[in-house]
């Protein structure tokens, strides 16, 4: 007799990566439900906040590591890192409020979020 | 199994050159998402394999022998950082499921990767100061079941032929 492969306790666990995954989306996405308004930029706790509907270039230097952002058209993208993976810059543009992109070896983190104005002005004062 | 303790130096001197060839291998195997952390965890299969072959101590020692040498080598510090807290968080949670007697290689395997994405996304939040890390846990936990899979199943193929043959038997 020939024994399979797998057997359920194998199953269930693919059901509860599968189970996480969903759970952790919903999560996000009912926070996100907004509509995207600004561009967060982030690193090492220092934030920068611009609206996602002006055309900007913002350069991140630190140390030697260099990220360069750019939003144009309602998108965000990081148009130029030195990191070594090139990761983050492989990255498509991002528009939807909750989108991100990292730049993990830099710790540039790139995020849309949504809301008014006015909450954004409360966070930046 | 009973080993001596000079044979087991030697197969964890294999097995973590085995492990490093693998992740030196890996390196070279472009994988199209744009998310950091994906991966296939070539690696894992020689963790595995020590883990089921070898037993819990020898095959921590060659997952943390590997990541420490693999960081040191390829990635730097941050690397090895990475590389421990999914590591770490990783073999934990194979070692329990293992002992459960209950899921196959594979399941353990799934298990791991996933946590090893998991454990990957704690600390990369606090790193980077960002809780917003965590929107890619949904993509690496399924990468992560999707590369454990693979991973599992060639450790199984592995783990069954050198049990057949009594590879790792002393004697
Ligand atoms: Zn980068």
């Amino acid at each position: 007799m020939k024994k399979s492969w797998i057997n359920k306790y194998d199953i269930l666990i693919l059901i509860a990566a599968l189970g996480i995954a969903v759970f952790v989306y919903a999560v996000f996405a009912v926070n996100n439900a907004d509509q995207a308004a600004f561009v967060r930029i982030s690193q090492n706790g220092n934030m920068a906040y611009f609206s996602l509907f002006e055309n900007v270039r913002y350069e991140v230097y630190d140390n030697g590591h260099v990220n360069i952002i750019i939003i144009e058209n309602g998108m965000v993208r990081m148009y130029e890192a030195n990191c070594p993976s090139g990761v983050c810059a492989r990255h498509r543009g991002i528009g939807r409020a909750g989108e991100i992109i990292v730049c993990l070896p830099h710790r540039v983190v790139v995020e849309v979020i949504g809301g008014a104005i006015r909450e954004i002005d409360a966070v930046t004062r | 199994m009973f080993l001596d303790q000079a044979r087991k130096v030697a197969y964890l001197g294999i097995l973590t050159a085995l492990a490093l060839a693998l992740a030196w291998v890996e390196r070279f195997i472009p994988l199209a998402l744009p998310v950091p952390g994906v991966k296939l965890g070539l690696a894992n299969i020689v963790t595995l394999l020590s883990l089921y072959l070898l037993g819990t101590k020898v095959g921590f020692w060659v997952m943390l022998s590997r990541v420490l040498i693999a960081g040191a080598l390829f990635s730097g510090i941050s690397g090895i950082i990475y590389g421990l807290s999914g590591g770490f968080f990783a073999y934990a949670v194979m070692i329990a499921l293992k002992s459960t007697k209950k899921p196959t290689i594979i399941g353990v395997s799934v298990a791991g990767a996933v946590a090893h994405n998991i454990g990957q996304i704690m600390i990369a939040a606090v790193i980077v100061e960002n809780i917003e890390m965590f929107r890619f846990l949904p993509i690496l936990t399924i990468t992560g079941a999707a590369a454990g899979m693979l991973t599992g199943f060639a450790a199984a193929l592995v783990y069954k032929r050198l049990i057949s043959v009594r590879f790792f038997q002393s004697g």
